[in-house]
């Protein structure tokens, strides 16, 4: 079965409201890093019709990903930009999303993140956090960055917050759990984590002055 | 009288204590701070055992690029936020 267009469109602005769901369709947000993380942030902000999502990865699906991020099977040896893209438009096939296939460096980043309001931080290694962080505050005056540190392991719920930094950088986690052999990274709390991103990404998209 | 000629010495002694001490407070992480010597930012994060690497700095509200921590100083009532990232995602 496949849904048209309006009866995708009508039955998001009977649950979100019109005026709610114009400004969710304007959206144009970056998932940066397709694991944990970011697969459960693309999940969210497409289920809600959030109109352009920009995914970026340089990876395979590996079966070490199938504890937390939203690929299955079949979608081993896949690019994750291309299996991710694949489910996003199973859920709704008219959102616009444009992927790239690429590591973020220092040098790329300025014309990568050139067409986006909201980047969405969503690497696993510290120093690739900081990186893109700094590098989209310096360089990328007006866009904001929503970041996440500190989500492994299980439990704690409640440690997980959003915390604003400044007017254009957000972080959510507990800033502690780093990932290390023992305290692995599980889905429950990595989409605890994922949730707080996009929960955060949602209201800065519908409260946008 | 007596009294308060001899609480004014005091106050003025602590005063200029304080100056020649050169000792002076900033906030860091909300919490705050007592440094004895003027530092510059790369000092400081050094100091405090800081991966220059997975950091974001943020002083007096702005951030600031890595290629300023060794040019800037901290002075007192700085009000200074260190976000260090930790592995996962």
């Amino acid at each position: 079965m496949r849904l048209t267009r309006e009866e995708i469109q009508e039955a998001l602005r009977e649950r979100h409201t019109n005026q709610m769901q114009d400004r969710l369709e304007q959206g144009k947000v970056a998932v940066a890093g397709l694991g944990g993380l970011g697969s459960n942030v693309a999940f969210s902000l497409a289920r809600i019709g959030v109109g352009h999502l920009h995914l970026i990865d340089f990876d395979r699906v590996d079966i070490s990903n199938l504890n937390r991020q939203q690929y299955l099977m079949r979608h081993i040896g896949m690019y994750k930009t291309e299996a991710l893209k694949e489910e996003l438009l199973e859920i709704n096939p008219y959102l616009e999303i444009r992927t790239d296939c690429v590591r973020v460096t220092e040098d790329n980043l300025e014309e990568l993140f050139r067409e986006d309001e909201i980047v969405c931080e969503a690497f696993d290694v510290p120093e690739c956090k900081a990186m893109l962080v700094n590098g989209i505050l310096e360089r990328c005056p007006g866009k904001t960055i929503v970041s996440a540190s500190g989500m492994a392991g299980y439990g704690n719920s409640n440690a997980i917050q959003t915390r604003k930094i400044t007017k254009h950088f957000y972080l959510c986690g507990d800033e502690v759990s780093d990932s290390r052999a023992g305290l692995g990274l599980m889905a429950p709390r990595v989409m605890i984590c994922a949730g707080h991103e996009a929960n955060l990404i949602t209201q800065l998209i519908i409260e946008k002055e | 009288m007596k009294g308060c000629t001899t609480a004014g010495v005091f106050l003025c002694e602590l005063f200029f204590y304080s100056i020649w001490k050169g000792g002076y407070m900033i906030r860091v992480n909300g919490q705050e701070k007592p440094l004895d010597a003027e530092l510059l930012l790369s000092n400081f994060l050094e100091q405090e055992g800081y991966l220059r690497a997975r950091i974001a700095v943020e002083l007096n509200g702005e951030i600031i690029p890595g290629s300023q921590y060794g040019k800037m100083r901290l002075k007192d009532g700085d009000v200074l936020e260190v976000v260090s990232f930790v592995g996962g995602g």
